[in-house]
């Protein structure tokens, strides 16, 4: 294992060296600047927000963005208009913005999710309050990952996008006796360096499923949240896993195709894609026994690795149970398990939004099957234990909208802040000092109909 | 008044004026009221017939006695009656566009004369007088009640203009084009565009003639003219259709023997030709008229706006980037032959004809100029077998019938199988892939996503009839019926499926319209009551396998659905002062989704959606039109019209939601399917000045300008909409046109004629997605086009050279995509008349 190891780190460095080497190549003429002067190392909060289509559907139109202090954010009397015309920096994207940003959050990384420019990656620099620059190269990965890409900051520095094509259908034989062989979907995976705004590796191939699962009828039409483990030797990215029950008589569709039925309720497992890092080779699933939730997050990122090296999976955004990765196998830890209800003495929670902060503390975001509303809850996952912090607003239906986009929790020194507004209405962000588990409700946030606010970074 | 003004320009084309027997009636009946005013006591009636020098008979020519008021005008045989002729001593002169005014003596001293007239036809003659009776003709249509642009084909038809290029020219039109020629088009009538807009071949939709056979390549030699309505549509026109219409009306004259030739070359290797030819025999009324053009065009222009890119290995985006674009050749033959009578005993018209029409096209991009595709074209193929047949005075006086039916075999086929993905300088995208430098492959095997090679095949028969019956003398009521159906077949080339097992859909589409037309108040007030009901029955057939003691089978199960609606609306036009008209109309309809709609169409990237309601609509039109007012040698024509749209439910192209399909590869800009956009609203307004001077100089002036707003109400919770009354994204809602013309006499020689023109068309600033972020604008364009026809002295042989966008400024339209910039064009035409 260990000589496996190092061979992986080899090949890693190689990969590394190979990547600098074009970005350098790239250090030409018309390089943008990637630096620019002002107040370089102070900290801001940037809050997203999203308001909704033309259909209606809440936050599903577009995404703006403003940087405060971390002053300001923590202070109830500061307010922030995001909507008022001038004030929301407007994030280039048709759709909801998929905003990850820097761990100092001097930078803002985005796909355009579809628009005439749909898969373009824009990077952009907070340059003061509520302000942005657009700053290095946009790229292209449309062609890679399609023009409404899936994709995380996998690392500090490191995005990965992640691509799977829908899940075909092969069979043999003639009507009325088809013979089921497998739903097969092409998987394609990208490497960004957010540094050098480059793509460095790709890969494409077909979802590796072992010859059993392909049997069983499993497919899966939707990969994301890549994360790389603490070596930076492995990525992991979640799936939504379907599956059909081949034995079954398949019925028709409008184009004469077969069609078997749904056997869902059999899937053996919470399901994760594995590759090395940055090779993108040696692909494989692996299946944890613990929870049968997918964990492919729908807008928020499932995965961290935690202060012990470990990655940790929330089965967001529908299951209660935060799994384990080890970090000497890279495979489901099956001995382990957080589950949500257990540690909140509660039914059908749903863990909607989560992030891993330190030494096991954890702050989740979720809602249950049994009230409408969304709530906070501060986790140990090492005690696996759980706390839920009071809010003003937590009993509000209208979070339910806010808790389907949400995407992402912010954190600096010992506070989280968690930007809470249900649909339509205003709200406030929430300080949690996660050390002493004190809530502050911190600056208001002034909503307008179908829109919310979608992230703190 | 109409009468005199002829009267003014005597000489014209002959082909001009042979069938526009519609608008001459009213002219006719309006002489016909003016002469029934004067009451003599001692009278005669003149008879006779006007025939040319080349034995045919002169329709439409006015008849007059010598000063005095008394006139009429020949039939379509040449017939003429003067009543009321006083006793004497006169002179009678016979005049018309097309003949040398002929002066004859008489003397009247009994109470019927028979007096046949021989005329001389005038020689072919200058463009500036075809204008000035196909004003007239237009004035009809123009001062009905509807909203109503009619645009003359004639002298576009010598220059390099497309037929749509004519239309985004006129006022309330925006025809909105993905690329070049051949190129998809959508046409926005003042913020009305999409399914609610029909756009018509002589009354049939041309979708009927597939893609190979529209706007983008029928020539403007072979229209007549193209009559544009916006809201409100006669009973001619009645469909699914709320927002207006545009009707193709296609040369129908047969009445000389003629061969017209026209080709072009220009810019982009662009070459286009067309060719016309009509028969006649005097004797038994047959005629014949046939009719062919060719079109190639590699669309080769450069772009270098923000939409064009490079990408290198590492993916990185240089923008703008300055490229040629490729993979955009466009090809397109297609013929029409007709045969028939005319002004026979048993019918005015009766054609049997056949249509066949063949297309290439490489489509050089999807909706965005975000990725050029190699490789990925379609084909289509249309034959079209139609008959017309009309007659007046069918069984009794006052009812008439018309009746145009088409059966439509059209085929298309798609073929996407270009594995690589491609940069705008026309080479092979690269990629590190698994940690080399190698070619970029597309995901899915083709440029826009699977590869596909696909076949549809379309069976549809559309059949249009309207009996009308003159109750009295100004008031008309007439019945429409249309009728259609389209039988669908889609082949999977590639992936052959066993047929047996796919649904079968078959539409029936059936519409009855009732109106009628009154003239009242001394013939100043015309009103048009219409009703509408619309019936469409769906037979669908779906394939199931059903398990019968563990042996499998096959059923099918049949499913008939109808589904109908009620739609009405009126016209009013009242003449308050000479010349001035105040024009109404109002309207409540619904429209059915259309089979694109519903089924989609992998040729123009559309997924089903078999989810969608029918629209509503209700519209309101008010203006008038003032004119035309002569001062010496100035005329003026002046029109306006407010208008007022509201759509419930409106069915609106929109990129696919990917959380609603389970197709991740579709969820993409480049896939769009429609849907039901809530509430909007069109309000605004249009407005042309025309003016003429010394029927030398021409000059147009037009504008519309509205806002489209969204007015949803309320969003899914509930809650007020807070996108309720922002501006629709992606749709351009001001627009200027003007243009300016000059003929010049007896240039370089004797007897030719020079016309110089200049034309300005200006769109506004539109953002294409919500909430107006610059980064989404699109930047208003000011486009400049300059021309000069030439005819040379034996009238035969017109040279035409235009130069387009001579600034060659950005140009862009739906998403972003650039147009042509600079192109220069040289035409050729040549006329044939004396060939029998």
């Amino acid at each position: 294992m260990k000589n496996n190891m190092q061979k992986n780190s080899i090949k890693a460095m190689a990969f590394a060296m190979l990547a600098s080497s074009f970005t350098l190549l790239s250090c030409g003429e018309d390089e943008p600047a990637t630096e620019t002067s002002g107040e370089t190392d102070k900290r801001w909060i940037s809050l997203t927000a999203a308001f909704p289509d033309a259909s209606g559907t809440a936050g599903n139109g577009g995404t703006l963005a403003y940087a405060i202090s971390p002053e300001d954010a923590i202070n109830p009397n500061y307010e922030v208009k995001i909507f008022e015309t001038g004030i929301g920096f407007s994030l280039k994207s048709s759709r909801t913005a998929r905003v990850q940003a820097s761990e100092d959050g001097q930078f803002l990384y985005n796909i355009q999710y579809t628009g005439a420019d749909g898969g373009v990656f824009n990077k952009y620099k907070v340059s003061g309050e509520g302000k942005y620059e657009e700053i290095g190269y946009e790229l292209n990965t449309a062609t890679i990952l399609g023009t409404s890409p899936r994709w995380t900051k996998a690392a500090e520095g490191i995005g990965v996008g992640v691509y799977a094509g829908s899940a075909t259908l092969a069979y043999t034989g003639t009507a009325p006796n088809f013979v089921y062989q497998n739903r097969d979907s092409e998987v394609r995976l990208a490497i960004l360096d957010l540094n050098n705004t480059a793509i460095t590796n790709t890969a494409q191939l077909t979802f590796p499923w072992s010859d059993a699962e392909r049997a069983a009828g499993y497919g899966v039409s939707r990969i994301d949240v890549p994360v790389l483990n603490a070596a930076k030797t492995k990525v992991f990215i979640g799936c939504n896993v379907s599956k059909v029950n081949p034995n079954a008589t398949p019925s028709i569709d409008a184009s004469g195709v077969p069609i078997w039925p749904s056997d869902n309720n059999n899937i053996n497992g919470t399901k994760t894609l594995v590759f090395d890092y940055p090779s993108l080779r040696n692909g494989k699933v692996i299946t944890s026994t613990v929870s049968k939730a997918n964990n492919h997050g729908y807008r928020t990122m499932t995965q961290y690795v935690g202060t012990d090296g470990h990655v940790y999976q929330a089965t967001a955004t529908s299951g209660a149970d935060i799994l384990r990765i080890d970090k000497n196998t890279n495979d489901y830890d099956n001995n382990y398990n957080f589950n949500l209800n257990t540690a909140l003495g509660i039914t059908d929670a749903r863990i909607r939004a989560w992030r891993y902060i330190k030494d096991g503390v954890a702050v989740i975001l979720y809602d249950t099957g049994n009230d409408s509303g969304g709530y906070i809850a501060l986790a140990n996952l090492t005690t696996k234990t759980a706390t839920k912090v009071a809010t003003d607003v937590e009993t509000d239906a209208a979070l339910t909208s806010t808790f389907g986009q949400y995407q992402n929790i912010g954190v600096h020194g010992d506070n989280v802040y968690v930007p809470l507004t249900a649909s339509g209405k205003d709200g406030n962000i929430y300080v949690v000092n996660w050390k002493t588990k004190t809530v502050t409700k911190g600056a208001k946030l002034t909503n307008q109909s179908g829109s919310f606010f979608i992230g703190a970074y | 008044m109409l009468v005199i003004r002829i009267h003014r320009c005597p000489a014209v084309v002959r082909t001009a004026i042979s069938n526009q027997i519609f608008y001459m009636k009213q002219i006719f009946t309006l002489t016909f009221l003016f002469i029934s005013g004067v009451v003599l006591a001692q009278t005669s009636v003149v008879k006779g017939k006007i025939i040319s020098n080349e034995n045919e008979p002169v329709s439409f020519a006015t008849v007059q006695i010598a000063k005095s008021t008394i006139a009429t005008m020949t039939d379509e045989k040449g017939h003429y009656v003067l009543k009321n002729v006083p006793l004497g001593q006169h002179q009678i002169i016979v005049s018309s566009l097309e003949i040398n005014p002929h002066t004859s003596p008489i003397h009247v001293n009994k109470a019927e004369h028979h007096h046949h007239v021989r005329v001389e036809i005038k020689a072919e003659n200058e463009l500036q007088e075809v204008q000035i009776i196909q004003k007239t003709e237009k004035k009809a249509l123009e001062t009905e009640g509807f909203a109503v642009a009619i645009i003359q084909t004639k002298e576009a038809s010598l220059r390099n203009l497309t037929t749509n290029e004519l239309l985004d020219r006129t006022v309330g039109v925006r025809v909105r084009q993905n690329g070049g020629i051949g190129s998809r088009v959508e046409y926005n009538l003042n913020g009305m565009s999409g399914s609610s807009i029909g756009i018509f071949l002589d009354g049939i939709e041309v979708s009927t003639y597939g893609s190979s056979f529209n706007l983008n390549n029928i020539p403007p030699a072979m229209i007549e003219r193209i009559e544009v309505y916006k809201g409100v549509l006669p009973s001619h026109l009645t469909g699914d259709y709320v927002g207006g219409a545009i009707n193709v009306v296609l040369k129908k004259d047969a009445s000389r023997n003629n061969i017209t030739l026209a080709t072009s070359y220009g810019s982009f290797n662009t070459f286009q030709s067309d060719i016309a030819a009509t028969f006649r025999d005097k004797k038994s009324g047959m005629s014949a008229r046939a009719s062919g053009f060719y079109t190639y065009t590699d669309n080769s222009f450069t772009t270098w706006g923000r939409s064009t890119t490079y990408v290198n290995h590492l993916q990185q985006i240089t923008r703008p980037y300055r490229a040629k674009r490729f993979n955009n050749t466009y090809e397109s033959l297609g013929g029409r032959f007709e045969a028939g009578f005319t002004d026979v005993k048993w019918a005015d018209q009766f054609f049997l004809g056949y249509n066949i029409s063949d297309n290439y096209n490489e489509i050089p991009h999807g909706t965005t100029m975000a990725t050029p595709y190699v490789g990925r074209f379609n084909e289509t193929q249309a034959h079209v077998f139609s008959i017309n047949y009309s007659k007046r005075e069918l069984l009794f006086k006052g009812l008439s019938l018309n009746v145009n039916a088409v059966n439509s075999y059209r085929s298309t086929y798609l073929q996407d199988t270009v594995g690589l993905a491609y940069n705008w300088d026309g080479k092979v995208r690269e990629i590190i892939e698994f940690g080399e430098r190698v070619p970029l492959k597309t995901t899915l095997g083709g440029q826009q996503g699977v590869k596909t090679m696909t076949q549809i095949d379309r069976k549809i028969i559309n059949a249009r009839s309207n009996l009308g019956y003159t109750i009295v003398r100004g008031h008309r009521i007439s019945l429409n019926h249309k009728f259609e159906t389209t039988d669908r077949d889609d082949n999977d080339l590639l992936n052959p499926i066993n047929k047996d097992l796919i649904t079968k859909s078959i539409l029936a589409k059936n519409i009855l319209s009732f109106n009628y037309e009154a003239e009242t108040f001394n013939k100043k007030l015309k009103t048009n009551l219409m009703g509408k009901y619309t019936r469409n029955k769906t037979k669908r057939s779906e394939a199931k396998i059903v398990a019968v003691n563990g042996e499998n089978g096959i059923t099918r199960k049949d499913t008939t659905t109808f589904a109908s609606n009620f739609g009405y609306g009126a016209t009013l036009s009242y003449n308050i002062i000479t010349k001035f008209f105040i024009i109404t109309s109002m309207e409540n309809g619904f429209i059915m989704p259309n089979e694109t709609q519903l089924y989609g169409d992998p040729e123009i990237n559309i997924l089903p959606n078999l989810r969608l309601d029918p629209e509503q609509n209700t519209n309101y039109n008010l203006g008038f039109r003032w004119g035309t007012l002569n001062f010496n040698k100035h005329k003026l024509t002046l029109y306006s019209n407010a208008f007022w749209r509201n759509g419930n439910g409106k069915i609106t192209q929109q990129v696919v939601d990917e959380s609603e399909i389970e197709n991740e590869a579709d969820a993409d800009i480049q896939t769009t399917r429609y849907v039901n956009l809530g509430k909007t609203q069109a309000r605004g307004v249009e407005a042309e000045v025309l003016y003429i001077y010394d029927n030398k100089l021409n000059a147009s002036f037009n504008f519309s300008k509205f806002n489209n707003l969204f007015k949803q109400a309320t969003d899914e919770n509930g809650q007020a909409h807070s996108l309720y009354g922002q501006q629709v994204p992606n749709e351009p809602f001001f627009t200027i046109n003007a243009n300016i013309q000059y003929r010049f006499e007896d240039v370089f020689q004797k007897n030719s004629s020079l016309n110089a023109y200049y034309n300005m068309g200006y769109v506004g600033e539109y953002y294409i997605v919500w909430g107006a972020p610059e980064w989404s604008k699109t930047p208003k364009q000011f486009i400049h086009d300059v021309g000069a026809s030439y005819r040379f002295p034996n009238g035969k042989l017109i040279a035409s050279l235009d130069f387009k966008n001579i600034f060659n400024v950005e140009a862009y339209d739906n998403f972003m995509v650039q147009k042509p910039g600079r192109g220069v064009y040289i035409k050729l035409n040549y006329t044939i008349s004396k060939f029998l």
